[in-house]
């Protein structure tokens, strides 16, 4: 018998399984009975039973013209989504199967996607659905997705500094950042599944990882390695740069691997934002694998170019959903209405079962900010301007987006990223951030020279015309120094930053001292 | 005629009333104590790295170690080896403590634990340092004489006593120990700016109680002149009979509050269970007589045929002792000498680091250092640049982004494995910035200077560039 934990309809037992394990409390073990139930009730409603249900306030988030139907995501902690189906490009068929996927292989997504005239118009009922035939030959339009409602509250403008504002005001940041990354891989995900979005799927792409390189900044609590405090893997799951594996895509693609049920627990260097890049934005037919791969046994030869193409598409839907779930999950894992790690950052300290002080708190929160050293500088930019493993003068090859040729817009977006933490999330950077720690120790000098580091890089990134590519091939020098710019900020950042705060540098801080 | 000089008498008479005075047996209980309550601790510290995993952080996983200058010779065990070695060390502490064949098992822990010490300085602790003195010291000693399972096992029946020259050489050791910690803090960083205490104490305002005192901005100093003085008076104040009872409290309390406020490990506990060594050498078997007349414990006072009792030197073994004597005193000349060997270097040791180690300088710094190696093929102009984490786990990158002698090894590592590379000369140069104690960062080494041309070893480095002299920042406790 299969157990309700591992039914298709109800995921989130099977995480709640796992929330149990590593001590989740009770009131998200609840929260997440009560969502399956509401899948449950949703599927029941969809079929016609239960339509006359009056629907709760927050699972009526759409008020356009049309409700749309709740469903749920393989692997995705919450199930009040609503989207619009498939809209058909003529007459649509409406009818009520059609346009709200829902089961295993559903989208892994929440919120609104109005699917226009020109698709269905799906109507729901609380928590029952039709969907109604659209406007045939009508142009497809779209709304923008409502981003999930998910905040850890708001630390007020002037807000004098103290260690714990600060965490409150980098807690509402990561929040902020994650919000809008989850809206985002929904709607690449919900594209990639068919629905009009308004965007192309490459489009969404760059609009999900513009978003995420943001977020990238924010790697601590759930975002984290399970090594760390709160840690829950999710960075990795959502974007696993630099474990990105080509060749493993490709093995994929011919064993069709991301059709299967278990396609959520495969590796992850073929998985996530990474994959989506390839399989979005690499055009050729040949793969990377050696002659010893299986795949070049006769079994990628055997693909002809149209039957490729679709594996990639289908390979990037089932990708796409799997990268929403994951934000989802990232989120709720915030959500203080489910995970509320908001809490446990915030009261670090005085209640937090994860931070046993202000200290510790911030420690894990400044570690994230070390991104700017290894990733961002030693690889992100070290290795293409070819200072760093790289045996020629430029490896263009390196550069972090190869196939989307976005590289250069993911160092701006972290530099923002950078600069949220640093200086807060607030209009024009008021909000509280370690500038303002900085200044509140008397350091004021540091923080200046931290801060025109920061605009320093930021410049000089913005003064870049081409492709980060382009630029290592053709101006290597001007790359190298982007490399020192960055290597300035990061100097400070080992030196004197950690010394004054009294952080401790990344895993630095095992065994001994004296 | 010969005439003897006065003042050469009066030196022999010194010495002979030292040596006597040395000969001179005492209660046998102290050593006893301090062997159970040291091979305990030390056991305890072996487990930790059990526990904890750190055998597999810090000598299985790395795979790059930073040797002692002629120590090169040593080499790593396989993980299987290491994980065999502490669990070994673990049980042969826990023989020590019991004095289950105390001559063996304190031998074979010293020299493990010497291992563990000497086959990577990146893993240099002062208090390892101080336990490896310390076993070294308890093998060569008669601390199973009493109170040990070869006494019961061997039927030993040799007097419960031990020479006086035996307690004098312990409290020595921990009087070293206080008295070299009290006079590195014997600066203007320390005394007058309290750093790095001030930084340290920031991050704990928001402690229970004391959080409020930390945010006072006089803390930090009296905090510093507290921990500078307790230091450099505690060793001797302990000394004198009548001021034991309230500086042993001190002591308790100092080590205690160390302990919460820094992750010093087994060090607070070493130094407060090892000053036990002050009191009087028949300390445990008094308070065990105490607790035995709550009928708690029995313990057979010192018989009284004892020597000790009837304050009678033993029977004198005049070479064998003079030897020993002539070793111990060569001992403590070499302990004084290592941690002022730092003279014979110019400049702030706590910069350049050269004579840093061996010197009790515990916890006098606050250093944090960004380091990039740049390494630059001449034949074809080619620039590398590598981080330290390609070769270092974080722990070790923070311990060589400080201290010059590390970061030559590694240049030197780096050239040997770029030359292999390239298979041309490479030259390796380094980007090294460091701030001590909250200073704007500088260089710490010339990036002029081709690392891989500069020989290893203890002679001043005229690579390292001078110390920052301007003050310490003032941080405000928030």
């Amino acid at each position: 018998m299969t157990p309700l934990s591992s039914c298709c309809l109800c995921p989130e037992l099977g995480i709640l399984s796992k929330d149990n394990e590593r001590g989740m409390t009770n009131q998200l073990r609840k929260r997440a009975f009560r969502r399956c139930l509401q899948i449950l009730g949703a599927v029941t409603a969809f079929s016609g039973t239960s339509a006359c249900r009056k629907p709760a306030p927050d699972e009526v988030v759409y008020r356009g013209k049309s409700v749309l139907a709740p469903i749920n995501a393989q692997g995705v902690t919450g199930g009040r989504a609503t989207l619009g189906g498939a809209g058909g490009s003529g007459g649509g068929t409406g009818g009520t199967t059609g346009g709200v996927p829902v089961g295993p292989s559903a989208g892994g997504a929440r919120g609104l996607l109005n699917p226009g005239s020109g698709g269905f118009s799906p109507v729901t009922s609380g928590g029952s659905t039709q969907a109604n035939g659209g406007v045939g030959g009508a142009v497809p339009t779209t709304e923008p997705l409502v981003p999930r409602p998910v905040s850890c509250g708001t630390t007020p403008t002037g807000t004098p500094f103290s260690k714990e504002a600060l965490l409150g005001s980098i807690a509402e940041c990561a929040v902020k950042a994650y919000v809008d990354f989850e809206v985002s891989a929904r709607g690449l995900s919900l594209g990639l599944a068919g629905t009009p979005t308004g965007s192309t799927p490459e489009e969404a792409w760059r609009s999900t990882m513009r978003a995420w390189q943001h977020a990238e900044l924010f790697r601590f609590g759930p975002a984290a390695r399970s090594t760390e405090p709160g840690g829950r893997d999710l960075r990795d799951h959502i974007y696993a740069w630099p474990l990105m594996s080509r060749c493993k895509i490709e093995e994929q693609l011919v064993s069709q691997v991301y059709a299967a049920p278990g396609f959520a627990a495969t590796t992850i260097n073929a998985r996530g934002l990474g994959s989506l890049e390839y399989l979005l934005f690499y055009p050729g037919n040949d793969n990377s694998c050696s002659a010893f791969s299986p795949i070049n046994t006769g079994a990628w030869a055997a693909l002809a170019p149209a039957a490729l193409a679709g594996r990639k598409r289908a390979y990037a839907e089932s990708a796409a959903k799997d990268t929403a779930a994951r934000a989802d999950s990232l989120l709720s894992l915030w959500d203080p209405a489910s995970g509320n790690f908001c809490r446990e950052l915030t009261l670090a300290g005085a209640g937090s079962q994860t931070f046993g002080s202000t200290q510790l708190a911030l420690n894990a929160v400044s570690d994230a900010l070390f991104y700017m050293d290894k990733e961002f500088k030693d690889w992100k930019l070290g290795r293409p301007v070819g200072l760093v493993e790289c045996a020629a003068v430029s490896c263009p090859e390196a550069v972090e987006s190869p196939y989307s040729g976005t590289s250069l817009e993911h160092l701006r977006a972290n530099v923002k990223g950078f600069r949220k933490l640093f200086q807060g999330c607030g209009e024009g950077h008021l909000g509280l951030g370690f500038d303002d720690w900085l200044v509140a120790v008397g350091a004021n000098d540091l923080n200046s020279r931290m801060l025109a580091a920061l605009d320093n890089l930021e410049l000089k990134l913005g003064a870049i015309q081409l492709p980060l590519e382009d630029l290592v091939r053709k101006d290597t020098a001007r790359g190298q120094e982007l490399h020192q710019a960055a290597r300035a900020l990061t100097d400070l950042l080992k030196t004197e930053f950690i010394t004054l705060l009294n952080l401790d540098l990344p895993k630095s801080v095992e065994g001994d001292n004296d | 005629m010969t005439t003897i000089d006065p003042v050469s008498r009066l030196v022999t008479r010194l010495v002979t009333r030292l040596v006597t005075r040395l000969e001179r047996p005492v209660d046998a209980t102290w050593l006893a104590a301090f062997r159970v309550l040291f091979g305990l601790t030390l056991s305890v510290s072996m487990a930790r790295f059990i526990w904890n995993g750190w055998i597999d952080t810090f000598y299985v996983r790395p795979t790059f170690r930073f040797a002692y200058f002629g120590f090169e010779w040593l080499s790593p065990l396989s993980a299987e080896g290491f994980h065999t070695l502490f669990w070994t060390l673990t049980v042969l502490a826990l023989a020590m403590a019991l004095g289950f064949l105390f001559r063996v098992t304190a031998l074979l822990f010293c020299l493990g634990f010497s291992y563990l010490q000497f086959f990577d300085v990146g893993a240099y602790l002062n208090h390892y340092y101080l336990a490896t003195l310390l076993s070294f010291l308890l093998w060569l000693s008669p601390a199973h004489r009493t109170w040990s399972l070869d006494r019961y096992l061997f039927r030993m029946r040799s007097p419960e006593t031990v020479r006086t020259f035996w307690l004098y050489l312990f409290r020595f050791q921990l009087a070293v120990v206080y008295t070299f910690a009290g006079l590195a803090k014997a600066t203007p960083d320390w005394l007058w700016h309290a750093q790095p205490l001030g930084i340290w104490l920031s991050s704990h305002t928001d402690m229970f109680l004391l959080g409020a005192f930390f945010r006072q901005p006089f803390a930090a100093h009296v905090m510093s002149w507290a921990g500078f003085l307790f230091d450099l008076n505690i060793a001797w104040i302990l000394m004198l009979p009548r001021w034991r009872p309230w500086a042993y409290p001190v002591l308790i309390f100092f080590h205690g509050m160390t302990s919460v406020l820094f992750p010093i490990g087994m060090f607070p506990v070493i130094m407060t269970l090892g000053a036990l060594v002050f009191f009087s050498p028949a300390w445990p078997r008094k308070v065990l007589n105490v607790l035995s007349r709550g009928r708690i414990v029995s313990v057979q006072p010192l018989p009284a045929s004892d020597p000790a009792v009837r304050g009678e030197a033993p029977p004198r073994r005049v070479n064998l002792e003079r030897l020993g004597l002539g070793l111990a005193a060569a001992y403590c000349l070499f302990q004084l000498a290592m941690p002022l060997r730092f003279l014979a270097y110019q400049g702030n040791v706590l910069w350049h680091e050269q004579g840093m180690r061996f010197s009790w300088r515990v916890m006098v710094r606050e250093k944090n250092g960004s380091v990039t190696f740049v390494v630059r093929e001449p034949r074809t102009g080619k620039i590398w640049h590598v981080s330290p984490h390609r070769y270092l786990n974080p722990v070790q990158e923070r311990e060589m982004s400080t201290q010059p002698d590390l970061i030559l090894q590694l240049a030197h590592q780096i050239r040997d494995d770029y030359r292999k590379l390239t298979s041309s000369r490479v030259e390796v140069h380094v980007h090294a910035l460091a701030s001590l104690n909250g200073r704007r960062i500088q260089a710490l080494i010339d990036p002029k200077v081709d690392l891989a041309t500069i020989p290893s070893g203890v002679a001043p480095a005229r690579f390292i560039l001078p110390a920052p002299i301007d003050p310490p920042p003032r941080i405000r406790p928030i």
